[in-house]
C-alpha cells in the first residue's frame, strides 16, 4: 500500500532528529528540501506523503473578494470551504475555526512549496497546511470463515450458555473467552472484554447512540450490519442527486464517501473490508441466528446502536488531512457520540502534543480543530460532547501514533487470545487501553488456525477468490481490531447510562472508560514465542495503559460504586480496583510526596476530613489507598492517576491522560472482610 | 383401708397430671434463645444506626435489608455437642452503601443465647458479634456490637427487584 511509509525511512528519520519534535522527513525530499531553507513558520508540515497539487490555508477571516483575489494570484486554480457550514452549528464552527479553513488547489502540483510560501506572505494566511496522507492501520492477515465454522455446532454453544443465537458468537473469543484450546492452544479463559454479563442483565445497545465509522465504507447492506445502520431519514425519502436535508452532502443515506464525494463504496481493487469488519464489531446485529454479534448491537428487537459510515479511504486513495477532517465534522452535525478511528499517521511522525496540534506557528492542523469540534459536539443526553477512539498501531512501536497519541483521546493497544500483547501492536507512551485484537500464528496441534483472530462482518464482493460458500464474514487482526472493541464497549456504556438517566463531562465518561480494567502486567514475565517471532515482555509491563477493557466494570463505574469501609482507630489500606480497575497497583498516582519515598497524598476537603477524624492526609502507597479515621463518618477522598504510562501527554512528550476518581469511605468501628454491613 | 388408698392413689395421680398437664418441658418454644430465633426468621431494614441517629453514615446513605431464615424445622437446635441454647440458619443480606446497585452477600448465622454470629459464604466471619433485643411483637430489633448499635424494622417483603 503506498500509504505506508517505508520503515527505513522512518528509522533513518528516528536516528537523525532524536531531539527534533517533528521527525525531518523532508531531507530525502528534493521538493520539500528545496523549501526548506525558506520555509515560512506558517507551514505547519511538509509536502512529504501529502496529497499533490492541494493546500489547506487558515486564513484569519472568511476571505473578501479583495483578499480571494489576492491569494489566488500565487498560483491558485481554486479556493474553497474545506467544511460545508451545516444550520445552527454555525457558532461552533466559527469557534473552532472551521469556517475559516480552505482548500487551495494549485495549478502547478509541482511547485507546492514555493506556493506554500508565497501564500504566507499575506497576514490573512494563519496556516499553511499540506494535505497529509493517515494511514489506514489494516490487517496483515485477512481469513474467510469455514464451512465448519460457519455451522458452529449448536451443542457447543448451548453449552457455554451465550446469550445470543448468533452461530458465529463461539468464535468471537475477545468478547466471551472460554478458554477453548480449539481456537488456539495457549488461549487464555477470560481473555475478553468481560461483556456477557452486561447482554444478559443490563443491556445491549441504544438506537440513539450512534457510532461513525471513519473508515473504508461500510457495507450498509450486510445481512448482519443492515438493521443497525444509522439512516438519514430526509435523504432516504428525498430526492436523488439532490441534498434534501441541506447539510453540504448530497444522499447522504447511510453516512458518506469523502473521497468520491458521492456514494459509499466497498468493493473495487484496493478495498479490503476494513470499515465494514470494524462495523461488524461496534454493533453487528445480535440474536438474529445469523452470523456474528456485535458489542453494542442489541438483542435483536431494534435495540442495537446505530453504524454511521464515513468513508476517508477508497480503492486505496484519500486519507488525506482534509477528507478526515470533513468526515469528523460530518459525524458531530449528523449526530454520532463517538468515531471509530483506526487510522493514524505513520507512528514516530510527532513525537509530543505540540508537534502534532501546531506545528511551527501555534495554531492547530485542521484536523485537530475538527476533532475539537466533533469533542464539543453533544449529540447524546448522557454525555457533554464527542468521544473518539484511535487505534495505536500495528508497527510494534514503543508509542501509539497520532492523533491517538493526543493526551486527552483514547488510544487503544491490541492483546492476543492469550492476554499478551500482539507482536504486532504499538505500546508504551499516549497508548491507554488494550483490547483484543486478534493475533495470527498461534498454534493449534500443527496447524495455525485464524481462529485466533477477530471474526467480524465482511463485504462478500471482495472475497472473489475465496473458496466459501459465505463470504460474509472474516477473520482479521490489529489495533484497527482492537479499536472498534473499545469502541462498542464505550457505545454500551452510553447506552446504559441513557438508561439510568446518568449524566458527564466527557472527560470524567473517559476517565470511566480508563479505570474500567483489569490488570495486564501481572503476566508480562519473560518471553513470548509465536511462529518466527519472540516477544520479550519485559518491554511491555507499565506500557499497555491501564490495562484490558472491561465492559462488566465498566458499567458497575455507570451504576456508582459503593462507598468503601474502613474501620476506625487504625491506619490501614483500602483496595482501590472498583475505582481503578484491577490495575490500580499498576497505575502511577499523582498528588504531592508523602513522608514516606512512594506515597502520594490525596485530596480531602476539611468537612469531610472532619467527619473521618482523620488526624494525617489519605495517600496511595502501593496502588492502595492508607487513611485512618478516628471516628464514625463519611468522606469523599480525591485520587488522580494517570491514564497509559507515568507522565501526562502534553506539549512536550507523549503521555496518558490524567484521570481523577472520589473514593467514597465510610468509617465504622469495624468491617468485615467481605465488605459486608455485619 | 384400700379403697381410701386406691382414693389418694388415683387423686394423687390426677393432681400430678392435672399439675404438668400444661408443661412441655421438651418444647423450643419454652426455650428463649429457641423463641428469639424463631422470631427473628424474616425480613428486615435497617432504620436507624444509634451513633448517627439516621440511617446515613456522615453524607452517604446506607440502605441495608437482611433476610434471616432458620435451619428447618423452625428453630431446630444446633448441633447435639453444641449448647443446648444455640440455634442456627442461613442469611441473605444486602446492602446499599451510598450510590451504586444493592450487593448481596449470603451466609450462616448462630445464636447462642442472646448473642448472633455470623459467617459469609466465604468463611469470613461478620465484622461484630451483636447482642440481641426484640421488642415485644417482635417487629423491631436492635443488632448491638460493643461499639455500634443498629436498629431493623420487620418488612414483608425486599423492595423490587432485589
Amino acid at each position: 500500500m503506498n500509504r505506508k511509509v517505508t520503515p527505513i525511512l522512518l528509522a533513518a528519520g528516528l536516528l537523525v532528529s532524536a531531539c527534533a519534535d517533528r521527525l525531518d522527513v523532508t531531507a530525502t525530499s528534493p521538493d520539500a528540501a528545496a523549501g526548506t531553507a525558506t520555509r515560512s513558520e506558517k507551514i505547519i508540515n511538509t509536502s512529504e506523503q501529502s496529497r499533490p497539487g492541494v493546500l489547506l490555508l487558515k486564513l484569519s477571516e472568511v476571505p473578501s473578494d479583495e483578499v480571494r483575489a489576492k491569494l489566488m494570484g500565487c498560483g491558485l486554480e481554486d479556493l474553497q470551504p474545506v467544511f460545508p457550514s451545516t444550520p445552527g452549528k454555525e457558532e461552533l464552527e466559527r469557534r473552532f475555526g472551521l469556517d475559516r479553513w480552505y482548500e487551495a488547489t494549485l495549478s502547478d502540483s509541482q511547485t507546492a512549496d514555493q506556493t506554500a510560501n508565497a501564500l504566507c506572505a499575506f497576514n490573512e494566511v494563519e496556516t499553511v497546511q499540506f494535505d497529509e496522507i493517515f494511514r489506514n492501520e489494516e490487517s496483515e492477515y485477512v481469513f474467510p470463515v469455514s464451512e465448519a465454522e460457519m455451522s458452529s455446532p449448536a451443542a457447543t454453544r448451548a453449552a457455554e450458555d451465550l446469550p445470543f443465537n448468533d452461530p458465529l458468537l463461539h468464535y468471537q473469543w475477545g468478547y466471551i473467552n472460554t478458554g477453548d484450546v480449539s481456537l488456539a492452544e495457549d488461549i487464555y479463559k477470560g481473555a475478553d472484554i468481560n461483556v456477557k454479563s452486561v447482554w444478559k442483565n443490563l443491556c445491549a445497545g441504544d438506537p440513539d447512540i450512534i457510532v461513525a465509522v471513519i473508515d473504508e465504507a461500510v457495507m450498509y447492506n450486510h445481512p448482519d450490519l443492515a438493521a443497525n445502520m444509522w439512516v438519514n431519514e430526509a435523504e432516504k425519502n428525498g430526492k436523488p442527486g439532490v441534498d434534501d436535508d441541506g447539510n453540504g452532502y448530497v444522499d447522504d443515506i447511510y453516512g458518506y464517501n469523502f473521497v468520491r464525494n458521492g456514494e459509499l463504496h466497498w468493493d473495487g481493487e484496493g478495498n479490503t473490508g476494513h470499515g465494514t469488519h470494524c462495523a461488524g464489531t461496534i454493533a453487528a446485529v445480535n440474536n438474529n441466528g445469523i452470523g456474528v454479534s456485535g458489542i453494542a448491537g442489541g438483542t435483536g428487537k431494534g435495540d442495537g446502536c446505530r453504524i454511521m459510515s464515513c468513508q476517508i479511504y477508497d480503492e486505496g486513495g484519500g486519507g488525506d488531512s482534509r477528507i478526515v477532517s470533513k468526515a469528523m465534522k460530518y459525524a458531530a452535525d449528523m449526530g454520532a457520540s463517538i468515531i471509530s478511528c483506526s487510522f493514524g499517521y505513520t507512528g514516530g511522525t510527532y513525537k509530543s502534543d505540540a508537534a502534532y496540534r501546531n506545528g511551527n506557528n501555534k495554531t492547530n492542523q485542521v484536523e485537530y480543530d475538527a476533532l475539537k469540534y466533533f469533542e464539543a459536539t453533544k449529540n447524546n443526553p448522557v454525555v457533554d460532547g464527542g468521544i473518539p477512539i484511535f487505534a495505536a498501531g500495528n508497527d510494534g512501536d514503543p508509542y501509539a501514533t497520532y492523533p491517538g497519541a493526543l493526551y486527552d483521546i483514547i488510544s487503544v493497544s491490541a492483546f492476543g487470545p492469550d492476554y499478551l500483547p500482539t507482536y504486532y501492536t504499538n505500546y508504551g507512551p499516549g497508548c491507554n487501553i488494550v483490547a483484543p485484537g486478534g493475533e495470527y500464528l498461534h498454534k493449534v496441534g500443527n496447524s495455525y488456525p485464524p481462529q485466533c483472530m477477530i471474526l467480524s462482518c465482511y463485504p462478500s464482493e471482495l472475497g472473489d477468490s475465496w473458496d466459501v460458500v459465505n463470504k460474509d464474514y472474516s477473520f482479521s487482526q490489529g489495533t484497527s481490531m482492537a479499536c472498534p472493541h473499545v469502541s462498542g464497549v464505550v457505545a454500551l456504556a452510553l447506552s446504559y447510562a441513557k438508561k439510568l438517566g446518568k449524566t458527564y463531562t466527557t472527560q470524567k465518561f473517559k476517565e470511566l472508560l480508563l479505570s474500567s480494567a483489569n490488570d495486564f502486567d501481572t503476566r508480562l514475565k519473560g518471553e513470548k514465542k509465536l511462529y518466527g517471532k519472540t516477544l520479550n515482555l519485559g518491554n511491555y509491563r507499565k506500557q499497555m495503559g491501564t490495562g484490558s477493557i472491561d465492559a462488566y466494570i465498566f458499567m458497575m463505574q455507570i451504576e456508582g460504586i459503593p462507598c468503601l469501609t474502613a474501620e476506625i482507630g487504625r491506619n490501614q489500606w483500602i483496595d482501590v480496583s472498583q475505582y481503578f480497575g484491577t490495575s490500580s497497583v499498576n497505575l502511577t498516582y499523582l498528588g504531592e510526596p508523602g513522608k514516606e519515598e512512594g506515597q502520594v497524598l490525596c485530596e480531602i476537603s476539611d468537612e469531610d476530613r472532619a467527619s473521618l477524624g482523620l488526624q494525617q492526609d489519605p495517600y496511595m502507597q502501593y496502588g492502595k489507598l492508607y487513611i485512618y479515621p478516628t471516628k464514625i463518618g463519611s468522606g469523599k477522598v480525591k485520587v488522580r492517576a494517570i491514564a497509559g504510562g507515568n507522565i501526562i501527554g502534553g506539549d512536550d512528550a507523549i503521555g496518558g491522560m490524567e484521570m481523577t476518581q472520589e473514593i467514597s469511605i465510610i468509617s465504622r468501628t469495624f468491617k468485615s472482610g467481605t465488605g459486608g454491613w455485619l | 383401708m384400700n379403697k381410701i388408698v386406691r382414693t389418694i392413689f388415683y387423686s394423687a395421680t390426677f393432681l400430678f397430671v392435672l399439675a404438668f398437664a400444661g408443661c412441655k418441658p421438651h418444647e423450643p418454644a419454652e426455650d428463649p434463645t429457641a423463641k428469639m430465633a424463631t422470631a427473628l426468621a424474616g425480613t428486615w431494614n435497617l432504620i436507624n444506626i444509634t451513633e448517627t441517629r439516621a440511617v446515613t453514615i456522615g453524607s452517604e446513605a446506607v440502605d441495608v435489608y437482611v433476610v434471616f431464615e432458620t435451619d428447618t424445622p423452625a428453630a431446630t437446635r444446633a448441633a447435639k455437642d453444641q449448647s443446648p441454647t444455640s440455634y442456627t440458619g442461613t442469611f441473605k443480606l444486602y446492602q446499599m452503601l451510598g450510590t451504586g446497585r444493592f450487593r448481596t452477600f449470603r451466609g450462616t448465622w448462630t445464636l447462642t443465647s442472646t448473642l448472633l454470629t455470623g459467617v459469609y459464604s466465604n468463611g469470613t466471619p461478620w465484622g461484630a458479634q451483636y447482642e440481641v433485643t426484640l421488642d415485644d411483637d417482635d417487629t423491631r430489633l436492635s443488632l448491638a456490637a460493643p461499639t455500634e448499635t443498629c436498629i431493623y424494622t420487620r418488612v414483608n417483603a425486599l423492595p423490587a427487584g432485589l
